[in-house]
Protein backbone atom coordinates (compact mmCIF):
# COMPACT_ATOMS: atom_id res chain seq x y z
CA UNK A 1 0.00 0.00 0.00
CA UNK A 2 2.78 2.33 1.00
CA UNK A 3 4.46 1.47 -2.31
CA UNK A 4 1.56 2.14 -4.62
CA UNK A 5 0.78 5.65 -3.48
CA UNK A 6 4.02 7.35 -4.64
CA UNK A 7 3.72 5.64 -8.05
CA UNK A 8 0.16 6.87 -8.38
CA UNK A 9 1.30 10.36 -7.45
CA UNK A 10 4.08 10.26 -9.99
CA UNK A 11 1.66 9.32 -12.73
CA UNK A 12 -0.73 11.99 -11.66
CA UNK A 13 2.17 14.44 -11.59
CA UNK A 14 3.07 13.51 -15.15
CA UNK A 15 -0.47 14.07 -16.33
CA UNK A 16 -0.49 17.43 -14.54
CA UNK A 17 2.75 18.32 -16.34
CA UNK A 18 1.11 17.58 -19.69
CA UNK A 19 -1.89 19.73 -18.83
CA UNK A 20 0.46 22.54 -17.77
CA UNK A 21 2.37 22.24 -21.05
CA UNK A 22 -0.85 22.54 -23.04
CA UNK A 23 -1.99 25.45 -20.86
CA UNK A 24 1.28 27.31 -21.49
CA UNK A 25 0.91 26.73 -25.22
CA UNK A 26 -2.64 28.10 -25.07
CA UNK A 27 -1.53 31.12 -23.04
CA UNK A 28 1.37 32.18 -25.23
CA UNK A 29 0.07 31.22 -28.64
CA UNK A 30 -3.68 30.76 -28.83
CA UNK A 31 -5.19 33.23 -26.38
CA UNK A 32 -3.66 36.32 -28.06
CA UNK A 33 -5.27 35.15 -31.31
CA UNK A 34 -8.64 34.69 -29.59
CA UNK A 35 -8.45 38.26 -28.29
CA UNK A 36 -7.14 39.90 -31.45
CA UNK A 37 -9.22 37.71 -33.76
CA UNK A 38 -6.30 37.40 -36.18
CA UNK A 39 -5.12 33.85 -36.89
CA UNK A 40 -2.08 32.82 -38.89
CA UNK A 41 -4.36 31.67 -41.71
CA UNK A 42 -6.40 34.87 -41.84
CA UNK A 43 -3.31 36.66 -43.10
CA UNK A 44 -1.32 34.35 -45.37
CA UNK A 45 2.38 35.12 -45.79
CA UNK A 46 3.37 37.50 -48.56
CA UNK A 47 6.06 37.34 -51.20
CA UNK A 48 8.34 40.40 -51.05
CA UNK A 49 8.38 42.93 -53.95
CA UNK A 50 5.46 41.18 -55.65
CA UNK A 51 4.50 44.22 -57.73
CA UNK A 52 8.04 44.72 -58.95
CA UNK A 53 8.14 41.02 -59.92
CA UNK A 54 4.73 41.06 -61.59
CA UNK A 55 5.71 44.10 -63.63
CA UNK A 56 8.42 42.19 -65.44
CA UNK A 57 6.32 41.99 -68.61
CA UNK A 58 6.15 45.80 -68.72
CA UNK A 59 9.67 46.74 -67.70
CA UNK A 60 12.29 45.20 -69.95
CA UNK A 61 15.15 43.14 -68.60
CA UNK A 62 18.52 44.53 -69.74
CA UNK A 63 21.03 41.82 -70.74
CA UNK A 64 24.63 43.02 -71.21
CA UNK A 65 25.80 42.23 -74.76
CA UNK A 66 22.23 41.93 -76.05
CA UNK A 67 19.77 44.47 -77.49
CA UNK A 68 16.07 44.09 -76.82
CA UNK A 69 14.20 44.13 -80.14
CA UNK A 70 10.65 42.99 -79.33
CA UNK A 71 8.76 42.56 -76.09
CA UNK A 72 5.14 41.57 -75.63
CA UNK A 73 2.82 39.80 -73.23
CA UNK A 74 1.60 36.45 -74.52
CA UNK A 75 -0.91 33.98 -73.14
CA UNK A 76 0.22 30.38 -72.76
CA UNK A 77 -2.44 27.93 -71.51
CA UNK A 78 -4.28 30.87 -69.99
CA UNK A 79 -1.21 32.20 -68.14
CA UNK A 80 0.55 35.47 -68.90
CA UNK A 81 4.17 35.22 -70.01
CA UNK A 82 6.52 37.98 -71.08
CA UNK A 83 8.08 37.21 -74.44
CA UNK A 84 11.21 39.19 -75.37
CA UNK A 85 13.57 38.89 -78.33
CA UNK A 86 17.16 40.07 -78.08
CA UNK A 87 19.78 40.69 -80.79
CA UNK A 88 23.39 39.83 -80.16
CA UNK A 89 25.49 43.03 -80.30
CA UNK A 90 28.70 41.07 -80.03
CA UNK A 91 29.72 42.04 -76.55
CA UNK A 92 30.18 38.62 -75.08
CA UNK A 93 29.27 35.90 -77.52
CA UNK A 94 29.97 35.23 -81.18
CA UNK A 95 27.33 36.94 -83.35
CA UNK A 96 27.82 34.42 -86.15
CA UNK A 97 27.02 31.52 -83.88
CA UNK A 98 24.12 33.10 -82.00
CA UNK A 99 22.57 36.13 -83.68
CA UNK A 100 19.49 36.27 -81.45
CA UNK A 101 17.67 34.73 -78.51
CA UNK A 102 14.17 34.54 -77.10
CA UNK A 103 13.48 34.97 -73.40
CA UNK A 104 10.16 33.80 -71.95
CA UNK A 105 9.46 34.79 -68.35
CA UNK A 106 6.50 33.99 -66.18
CA UNK A 107 6.48 35.87 -62.89
CA UNK A 108 4.36 34.48 -60.08
CA UNK A 109 0.85 35.98 -60.47
CA UNK A 110 0.24 36.62 -56.75
CA UNK A 111 1.62 35.92 -53.28
CA UNK A 112 0.44 32.36 -52.78
CA UNK A 113 0.84 31.07 -56.35
CA UNK A 114 3.35 28.24 -56.58
CA UNK A 115 5.25 26.92 -59.62
CA UNK A 116 3.14 24.25 -61.28
CA UNK A 117 3.29 22.83 -64.78
CA UNK A 118 4.89 25.79 -66.60
CA UNK A 119 7.23 23.56 -68.62
CA UNK A 120 4.47 21.22 -69.76
CA UNK A 121 2.28 24.20 -70.70
CA UNK A 122 5.04 25.77 -72.76
CA UNK A 123 5.94 22.51 -74.47
CA UNK A 124 2.26 21.87 -75.28
CA UNK A 125 1.58 25.36 -76.60
CA UNK A 126 4.64 25.27 -78.90
CA UNK A 127 4.09 21.65 -80.03
CA UNK A 128 7.70 20.91 -79.19
CA UNK A 129 9.37 17.56 -79.67
CA UNK A 130 11.85 17.44 -76.81
CA UNK A 131 15.04 15.39 -76.67
CA UNK A 132 18.67 15.39 -75.42
CA UNK A 133 17.53 16.48 -71.98
CA UNK A 134 20.19 17.14 -69.36
CA UNK A 135 20.82 19.36 -66.35
CA UNK A 136 23.35 22.20 -66.46
CA UNK A 137 24.72 24.03 -63.47
CA UNK A 138 25.90 27.61 -63.33
CA UNK A 139 26.70 30.18 -60.68
CA UNK A 140 24.55 33.24 -60.20
CA UNK A 141 25.43 36.32 -58.22
CA UNK A 142 23.12 38.99 -56.93
CA UNK A 143 23.25 42.61 -55.86
CA UNK A 144 25.24 41.83 -52.74
CA UNK A 145 27.63 39.72 -54.80
CA UNK A 146 26.92 36.48 -52.97
CA UNK A 147 27.35 33.62 -55.45
CA UNK A 148 24.81 30.80 -55.53
CA UNK A 149 24.27 27.59 -57.51
CA UNK A 150 21.54 27.39 -60.11
CA UNK A 151 20.50 24.25 -61.95
CA UNK A 152 18.66 24.44 -65.28
CA UNK A 153 17.32 21.81 -67.62
CA UNK A 154 18.86 21.94 -71.07
CA UNK A 155 17.25 20.27 -74.06
CA UNK A 156 16.50 20.48 -77.76
CA UNK A 157 13.02 21.59 -78.77
CA UNK A 158 11.92 21.01 -82.34
CA UNK A 159 8.66 21.97 -84.01
CA UNK A 160 7.64 22.55 -87.61
CA UNK A 161 8.97 26.11 -87.72
CA UNK A 162 12.12 26.11 -85.62
CA UNK A 163 14.70 24.35 -83.52
CA UNK A 164 15.84 25.71 -80.16
CA UNK A 165 18.41 24.90 -77.55
CA UNK A 166 16.35 25.57 -74.40
CA UNK A 167 17.40 26.39 -70.83
CA UNK A 168 14.66 26.32 -68.20
CA UNK A 169 14.61 26.99 -64.49
CA UNK A 170 12.53 28.51 -61.76
CA UNK A 171 14.54 31.49 -60.54
CA UNK A 172 14.35 32.78 -56.99
CA UNK A 173 16.66 35.05 -55.01
CA UNK A 174 19.74 33.01 -54.10
CA UNK A 175 18.84 30.01 -56.21
CA UNK A 176 17.10 28.30 -59.09
CA UNK A 177 16.06 24.83 -60.24
CA UNK A 178 13.71 23.40 -62.88
CA UNK A 179 11.89 21.24 -60.33
CA UNK A 180 8.99 22.82 -58.35
CA UNK A 181 9.94 20.69 -55.33
CA UNK A 182 13.32 22.48 -55.03
CA UNK A 183 11.50 25.80 -55.01
CA UNK A 184 9.13 24.32 -52.42
CA UNK A 185 11.91 23.61 -49.92
CA UNK A 186 13.54 27.00 -50.58
CA UNK A 187 10.10 28.48 -49.89
CA UNK A 188 9.76 26.55 -46.63
CA UNK A 189 13.17 27.75 -45.51
CA UNK A 190 12.20 31.36 -46.19
CA UNK A 191 8.87 30.92 -44.39
CA UNK A 192 10.62 29.68 -41.24
CA UNK A 193 13.46 32.20 -41.33
CA UNK A 194 11.80 35.35 -42.66
CA UNK A 195 8.07 34.78 -42.30
CA UNK A 196 7.57 35.45 -46.01
CA UNK A 197 7.12 33.47 -49.21
CA UNK A 198 9.89 32.71 -51.67
CA UNK A 199 9.20 34.74 -54.83
CA UNK A 200 9.78 33.01 -58.16
CA UNK A 201 9.95 33.59 -61.90
CA UNK A 202 9.77 30.79 -64.46
CA UNK A 203 12.57 31.35 -66.98
CA UNK A 204 12.71 29.79 -70.43
CA UNK A 205 15.68 30.78 -72.54
CA UNK A 206 15.40 29.83 -76.24
CA UNK A 207 18.47 29.84 -78.47
CA UNK A 208 17.53 29.43 -82.15
CA UNK A 209 19.88 26.94 -83.82
CA UNK A 210 20.05 25.31 -87.25
CA UNK A 211 17.07 23.02 -88.07
CA UNK A 212 17.26 19.79 -86.06
CA UNK A 213 20.85 20.70 -85.14
CA UNK A 214 23.09 19.45 -82.38
CA UNK A 215 22.70 21.40 -79.11
CA UNK A 216 25.98 20.31 -77.52
CA UNK A 217 28.11 23.05 -79.09
CA UNK A 218 25.77 25.65 -77.56
CA UNK A 219 26.05 24.33 -74.02
CA UNK A 220 28.65 26.84 -72.80
CA UNK A 221 26.91 29.77 -74.47
CA UNK A 222 23.58 28.69 -72.95
CA UNK A 223 25.12 28.55 -69.45
CA UNK A 224 26.76 31.94 -69.93
CA UNK A 225 23.52 33.62 -71.06
CA UNK A 226 21.56 31.87 -68.30
CA UNK A 227 24.01 33.32 -65.81
CA UNK A 228 23.48 36.79 -67.29
CA UNK A 229 19.71 36.34 -67.05
CA UNK A 230 19.85 35.16 -63.42
CA UNK A 231 22.01 38.15 -62.48
CA UNK A 232 19.69 40.54 -64.34
CA UNK A 233 16.71 39.08 -62.46
CA UNK A 234 18.43 39.56 -59.11
CA UNK A 235 19.33 43.15 -59.94
CA UNK A 236 15.90 43.87 -61.43
CA UNK A 237 12.65 42.22 -60.29
CA UNK A 238 14.24 40.47 -57.30
CA UNK A 239 16.08 43.60 -56.09
CA UNK A 240 15.55 44.08 -52.38
CA UNK A 241 14.32 40.54 -51.71
CA UNK A 242 17.48 38.98 -50.31
CA UNK B 1 -14.16 1.11 1.87
CA UNK B 2 -11.11 2.07 -0.17
CA UNK B 3 -12.35 0.08 -3.16
CA UNK B 4 -15.76 1.73 -2.98
CA UNK B 5 -14.14 5.15 -3.09
CA UNK B 6 -11.99 4.06 -6.01
CA UNK B 7 -14.97 2.80 -7.99
CA UNK B 8 -16.79 6.03 -7.37
CA UNK B 9 -13.75 7.99 -8.48
CA UNK B 10 -13.53 5.93 -11.67
CA UNK B 11 -17.09 6.78 -12.58
CA UNK B 12 -16.59 10.50 -12.34
CA UNK B 13 -14.96 12.12 -15.34
CA UNK B 14 -11.32 12.66 -14.45
CA UNK B 15 -10.75 16.40 -14.05
CA UNK B 16 -7.30 16.19 -15.63
CA UNK B 17 -8.58 14.37 -18.72
CA UNK B 18 -11.36 16.92 -19.07
CA UNK B 19 -8.85 19.76 -18.75
CA UNK B 20 -6.64 18.16 -21.39
CA UNK B 21 -9.50 17.73 -23.85
CA UNK B 22 -10.63 21.28 -23.18
CA UNK B 23 -7.17 22.69 -23.82
CA UNK B 24 -6.87 20.65 -27.02
CA UNK B 25 -10.19 22.08 -28.16
CA UNK B 26 -8.98 25.63 -27.46
CA UNK B 27 -5.69 24.98 -29.27
CA UNK B 28 -6.97 23.20 -32.35
CA UNK B 29 -10.66 24.14 -32.51
CA UNK B 30 -10.09 27.29 -34.58
CA UNK B 31 -7.68 25.42 -36.85
CA UNK B 32 -10.22 22.66 -37.47
CA UNK B 33 -12.92 25.25 -38.15
CA UNK B 34 -10.55 26.81 -40.66
CA UNK B 35 -10.15 23.39 -42.35
CA UNK B 36 -13.91 22.84 -42.50
CA UNK B 37 -14.48 26.34 -43.85
CA UNK B 38 -11.88 25.72 -46.56
CA UNK B 39 -13.41 22.37 -47.53
CA UNK B 40 -16.99 23.61 -47.63
CA UNK B 41 -16.30 26.89 -49.40
CA UNK B 42 -13.31 25.71 -51.46
CA UNK B 43 -11.68 28.92 -50.30
CA UNK B 44 -8.11 27.97 -49.43
CA UNK B 45 -6.06 26.18 -52.03
CA UNK B 46 -6.20 23.18 -54.31
CA UNK B 47 -3.70 21.42 -52.03
CA UNK B 48 -6.05 21.93 -49.08
CA UNK B 49 -9.04 20.67 -51.05
CA UNK B 50 -7.34 17.33 -51.61
CA UNK B 51 -8.13 16.51 -47.99
CA UNK B 52 -11.82 17.40 -47.96
CA UNK B 53 -12.62 13.76 -47.12
CA UNK B 54 -11.72 14.86 -43.59
CA UNK B 55 -15.30 16.16 -43.36
CA UNK B 56 -16.29 12.48 -43.11
CA UNK B 57 -13.15 11.04 -41.61
CA UNK B 58 -12.47 13.30 -38.64
CA UNK B 59 -15.96 12.96 -37.09
CA UNK B 60 -15.72 9.21 -37.70
CA UNK B 61 -12.34 9.15 -35.95
CA UNK B 62 -13.82 11.08 -33.01
CA UNK B 63 -16.71 8.64 -32.81
CA UNK B 64 -14.40 5.61 -32.87
CA UNK B 65 -12.23 7.13 -30.14
CA UNK B 66 -15.33 7.65 -28.03
CA UNK B 67 -16.29 3.98 -28.41
CA UNK B 68 -12.79 3.01 -27.27
CA UNK B 69 -12.92 5.05 -24.04
CA UNK B 70 -13.41 2.06 -21.73
CA UNK B 71 -10.56 0.11 -23.26
CA UNK B 72 -8.41 3.26 -23.05
CA UNK B 73 -9.08 3.62 -19.35
CA UNK B 74 -8.20 0.00 -18.73
CA UNK B 75 -4.74 0.43 -20.26
CA UNK B 76 -2.07 0.96 -17.63
CA UNK B 77 -0.54 4.42 -17.53
CA UNK B 78 2.93 4.46 -19.02
CA UNK B 79 5.08 6.85 -20.96
CA UNK B 80 6.97 6.09 -24.15
CA UNK B 81 9.90 8.48 -24.70
CA UNK B 82 8.95 8.96 -28.37
CA UNK B 83 5.82 10.65 -27.06
CA UNK B 84 7.91 13.48 -25.64
CA UNK B 85 9.65 13.93 -28.99
CA UNK B 86 6.32 14.15 -30.79
CA UNK B 87 4.94 16.61 -28.23
CA UNK B 88 8.03 18.80 -28.60
CA UNK B 89 7.75 18.70 -32.40
CA UNK B 90 4.03 19.46 -32.27
CA UNK B 91 4.72 22.43 -29.98
CA UNK B 92 7.44 23.84 -32.26
CA UNK B 93 5.20 23.46 -35.33
CA UNK B 94 2.28 25.06 -33.51
CA UNK B 95 4.39 28.01 -32.39
CA UNK B 96 5.83 28.50 -35.90
CA UNK B 97 2.62 30.29 -36.87
CA UNK B 98 2.95 28.77 -40.36
CA UNK B 99 -0.40 27.26 -41.29
CA UNK B 100 1.06 24.26 -43.16
CA UNK B 101 3.06 23.26 -40.10
CA UNK B 102 0.32 24.07 -37.58
CA UNK B 103 -1.84 21.60 -39.52
CA UNK B 104 0.79 18.89 -39.11
CA UNK B 105 1.10 19.75 -35.43
CA UNK B 106 -2.44 18.45 -34.83
CA UNK B 107 -1.91 14.71 -35.54
CA UNK B 108 1.56 14.93 -33.96
CA UNK B 109 0.09 16.32 -30.75
CA UNK B 110 -2.60 13.60 -30.64
CA UNK B 111 -0.11 10.80 -31.26
CA UNK B 112 2.32 12.36 -28.76
CA UNK B 113 -0.38 12.44 -26.08
CA UNK B 114 -1.32 8.79 -26.74
CA UNK B 115 2.31 7.73 -26.31
CA UNK B 116 2.87 9.92 -23.26
CA UNK B 117 -0.24 8.72 -21.42
CA UNK B 118 -0.55 5.04 -22.33
CA UNK B 119 2.65 4.18 -24.18
CA UNK B 120 2.69 2.00 -27.28
CA UNK B 121 -0.50 0.09 -26.33
CA UNK B 122 -2.30 3.45 -26.29
CA UNK B 123 -1.01 4.36 -29.74
CA UNK B 124 -2.00 0.92 -30.99
CA UNK B 125 -5.50 1.17 -29.58
CA UNK B 126 -6.15 4.54 -31.24
CA UNK B 127 -4.04 3.72 -34.32
CA UNK B 128 -6.91 3.63 -36.77
CA UNK B 129 -8.63 6.88 -35.73
CA UNK B 130 -5.19 8.52 -35.69
CA UNK B 131 -4.54 7.26 -39.22
CA UNK B 132 -7.85 8.81 -40.29
CA UNK B 133 -6.72 12.14 -38.83
CA UNK B 134 -3.25 11.90 -40.41
CA UNK B 135 -4.66 11.25 -43.89
CA UNK B 136 -7.13 14.12 -43.50
CA UNK B 137 -4.55 16.67 -42.35
CA UNK B 138 -4.09 19.25 -45.12
CA UNK B 139 -0.47 19.35 -46.23
CA UNK B 140 1.54 20.27 -49.30
CA UNK B 141 2.07 16.60 -50.14
CA UNK B 142 -0.17 16.70 -53.24
CA UNK B 143 1.95 19.57 -54.55
CA UNK B 144 5.06 17.45 -54.22
CA UNK B 145 3.38 14.39 -55.76
CA UNK B 146 1.81 16.16 -58.75
CA UNK B 147 4.93 16.24 -60.97
CA UNK B 148 5.16 12.45 -60.74
CA UNK B 149 1.70 11.68 -62.06
CA UNK B 150 2.35 13.04 -65.56
CA UNK B 151 2.24 9.48 -67.01
CA UNK B 152 -1.25 9.04 -65.50
CA UNK B 153 -2.35 12.35 -67.03
CA UNK B 154 -1.02 11.23 -70.43
CA UNK B 155 -2.77 7.87 -70.12
CA UNK B 156 -6.11 9.48 -69.22
CA UNK B 157 -5.81 12.01 -72.08
CA UNK B 158 -5.10 9.20 -74.54
CA UNK B 159 -7.94 6.92 -73.45
CA UNK B 160 -10.42 9.81 -73.25
CA UNK B 161 -9.32 10.80 -76.77
CA UNK B 162 -9.83 7.25 -77.97
CA UNK B 163 -13.35 7.13 -76.52
CA UNK B 164 -14.29 10.43 -78.14
CA UNK B 165 -12.97 9.16 -81.50
CA UNK B 166 -15.22 6.10 -81.21
CA UNK B 167 -18.13 8.51 -80.70
CA UNK B 168 -17.31 10.10 -84.05
CA UNK B 169 -15.84 13.25 -82.55
CA UNK B 170 -12.76 14.68 -84.20
CA UNK B 171 -10.20 14.88 -81.44
CA UNK B 172 -6.42 15.26 -81.35
CA UNK B 173 -4.45 14.14 -78.34
CA UNK B 174 -1.09 15.73 -77.68
CA UNK B 175 0.70 14.85 -74.48
CA UNK B 176 -1.81 15.84 -71.78
CA UNK B 177 -3.94 18.00 -74.06
CA UNK B 178 -7.19 17.05 -75.74
CA UNK B 179 -8.15 19.17 -78.71
CA UNK B 180 -11.76 19.16 -79.92
CA UNK B 181 -12.80 21.69 -82.59
CA UNK B 182 -9.66 23.79 -81.91
CA UNK B 183 -10.53 23.98 -78.20
CA UNK B 184 -7.76 22.73 -75.93
CA UNK B 185 -8.46 20.94 -72.68
CA UNK B 186 -5.55 20.18 -70.40
CA UNK B 187 -5.71 17.11 -68.18
CA UNK B 188 -4.21 18.90 -65.15
CA UNK B 189 -3.04 16.87 -62.12
CA UNK B 190 -6.14 17.52 -60.05
CA UNK B 191 -8.29 16.89 -63.15
CA UNK B 192 -6.46 13.61 -63.64
CA UNK B 193 -8.32 12.52 -60.55
CA UNK B 194 -5.57 12.61 -57.97
CA UNK B 195 -8.05 14.19 -55.60
CA UNK B 196 -10.77 11.68 -56.43
CA UNK B 197 -8.23 8.88 -55.99
CA UNK B 198 -7.27 10.20 -52.56
CA UNK B 199 -10.90 10.52 -51.50
CA UNK B 200 -11.82 7.05 -52.81
CA UNK B 201 -8.90 5.42 -51.02
CA UNK B 202 -9.79 7.23 -47.82
CA UNK B 203 -13.44 6.20 -47.98
CA UNK B 204 -12.32 2.67 -48.89
CA UNK B 205 -10.17 2.68 -45.75
CA UNK B 206 -13.16 3.69 -43.64
CA UNK B 207 -15.35 1.05 -45.28
CA UNK B 208 -12.84 -1.79 -44.78
CA UNK B 209 -12.75 -0.91 -41.10
CA UNK B 210 -16.48 -0.46 -40.73
CA UNK B 211 -17.35 -3.78 -42.42
CA UNK B 212 -14.49 -5.74 -40.85
CA UNK B 213 -13.15 -6.46 -44.34
CA UNK B 214 -9.59 -5.75 -43.15
CA UNK B 215 -9.50 -9.13 -41.43
CA UNK B 216 -9.05 -10.74 -44.84
CA UNK B 217 -5.97 -9.63 -46.71
CA UNK B 218 -7.27 -11.01 -50.02
CA UNK B 219 -10.55 -9.11 -49.79
CA UNK B 220 -8.88 -5.90 -48.69
CA UNK B 221 -6.32 -6.09 -51.49
CA UNK B 222 -8.99 -6.73 -54.12
CA UNK B 223 -11.17 -3.97 -52.75
CA UNK B 224 -8.39 -1.38 -52.85
CA UNK B 225 -7.39 -2.50 -56.34
CA UNK B 226 -11.01 -2.10 -57.53
CA UNK B 227 -11.13 1.31 -55.88
CA UNK B 228 -8.09 2.51 -57.82
CA UNK B 229 -9.41 1.07 -61.09
CA UNK B 230 -12.85 2.57 -60.55
CA UNK B 231 -11.36 5.96 -59.78
CA UNK B 232 -9.18 5.99 -62.90
CA UNK B 233 -12.02 4.76 -65.13
CA UNK B 234 -14.42 7.35 -63.80
CA UNK B 235 -11.86 10.03 -64.49
CA UNK B 236 -11.39 8.96 -68.06
CA UNK B 237 -15.13 9.29 -68.59
CA UNK B 238 -15.18 12.64 -66.83
CA UNK B 239 -12.31 14.03 -68.91
CA UNK B 240 -13.87 12.75 -72.12
CA UNK B 241 -17.11 14.54 -71.22
CA UNK B 242 -15.24 17.72 -70.28
CA UNK B 243 -13.33 17.79 -73.58
CA UNK B 244 -16.54 17.17 -75.46
CA UNK B 245 -18.40 19.98 -73.68
CA UNK B 246 -15.48 22.32 -74.19
CA UNK B 247 -15.14 21.32 -77.86
CA UNK B 248 -18.78 21.92 -78.73
CA UNK B 249 -18.59 25.21 -76.77
CA UNK B 250 -21.15 24.10 -74.22
CA UNK B 251 -19.59 26.27 -71.51
CA UNK B 252 -22.50 25.83 -69.09
CA UNK B 253 -22.17 22.03 -69.08
CA UNK B 254 -18.38 22.31 -68.82
CA UNK B 255 -18.57 24.52 -65.75
CA UNK B 256 -21.28 22.40 -64.20
CA UNK B 257 -19.12 19.28 -64.35
CA UNK B 258 -15.79 21.01 -63.77
CA UNK B 259 -16.34 23.17 -60.74
CA UNK B 260 -20.05 23.42 -59.95
CA UNK B 261 -22.22 20.83 -58.21
CA UNK B 262 -21.92 18.46 -61.18
CA UNK B 263 -18.53 17.54 -59.80
CA UNK B 264 -20.09 16.77 -56.42
CA UNK B 265 -22.75 14.57 -58.01
CA UNK B 266 -19.97 12.75 -59.86
CA UNK B 267 -18.06 12.24 -56.59
CA UNK B 268 -21.17 11.04 -54.78
CA UNK B 269 -21.90 8.44 -57.49
CA UNK B 270 -18.28 7.27 -57.29
CA UNK B 271 -18.45 6.83 -53.54
CA UNK B 272 -21.78 5.00 -53.70
CA UNK B 273 -20.23 2.61 -56.21
CA UNK B 274 -17.57 1.83 -53.59
CA UNK B 275 -20.32 0.50 -51.31
CA UNK B 276 -21.63 -1.65 -54.16
CA UNK B 277 -18.14 -3.02 -54.76
CA UNK B 278 -17.51 -3.82 -51.11
CA UNK B 279 -20.80 -5.74 -51.03
CA UNK B 280 -19.68 -7.77 -54.06
CA UNK B 281 -16.32 -8.45 -52.49
CA UNK B 282 -18.00 -9.65 -49.29
CA UNK B 283 -20.37 -11.86 -51.25
CA UNK B 284 -18.17 -13.42 -53.91
CA UNK B 285 -14.58 -13.29 -52.68
CA UNK B 286 -13.45 -15.93 -50.16
CA UNK B 287 -11.68 -14.89 -46.96
CA UNK B 288 -8.48 -16.39 -48.28
CA UNK B 289 -7.23 -18.87 -50.81
CA UNK B 290 -6.85 -22.30 -49.26
CA UNK B 291 -4.58 -24.55 -51.25
CA UNK B 292 -5.91 -27.93 -50.12
CA UNK B 293 -4.04 -30.46 -52.12
CA UNK B 294 -5.85 -33.75 -51.95
CA UNK B 295 -3.12 -36.34 -51.59
CA UNK B 296 -5.31 -39.26 -52.63
CA UNK B 297 -6.04 -37.76 -56.03
CA UNK B 298 -2.43 -38.18 -57.00
CA UNK B 299 -2.90 -41.94 -57.30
Amino acid sequence: MANTIPVLKLKRGWKIALVVLLAILVAISTLPSYFSGSWPWSEPLKAPQINQIKNISKTSLPLPGWDLSVQEEVSISGNKWSLAEYENVGGVLDVEQLPSLVLLLRPQPWHSDQPQVEWVDLKGSQSWQVDNKSNLRFTGSGENGQPHQVTAQYFRAVNEQSTFAVMQWYAWPQGGHPSPSRWFWADQRRQWLKQERQPWIAVSLLLPIEPVGDIRPYQDAASAIAQTVQTALLDGPFAGTT
Amino acid sequence: MATAVNTLRNRLPAPLSTAMLGLLAILYGPLLLHWVDGWLNKSISIQHEYFSHGLLGIPFAAYLTWTYRDRWQHLSSQMHPAGLGLLALATVFYLSGLTDWMNISFPLMLAGLCLSLKGLPGLKLLGFPLALVVFATPSQLPYLIEPYILPLQRFIANVAGFILLQGGIDVTVQDIYLQVNDQMVEVAPHCAGLKMLFTSLYVALMLTYWTGLWKSRLRTGLFFLSTVLLSVTANIIRNALLSYFHGVQNEAAFHWLHESWGGDVYSAIMLLLLIVIIRWVQQYVPQGINMNVDSSSAV
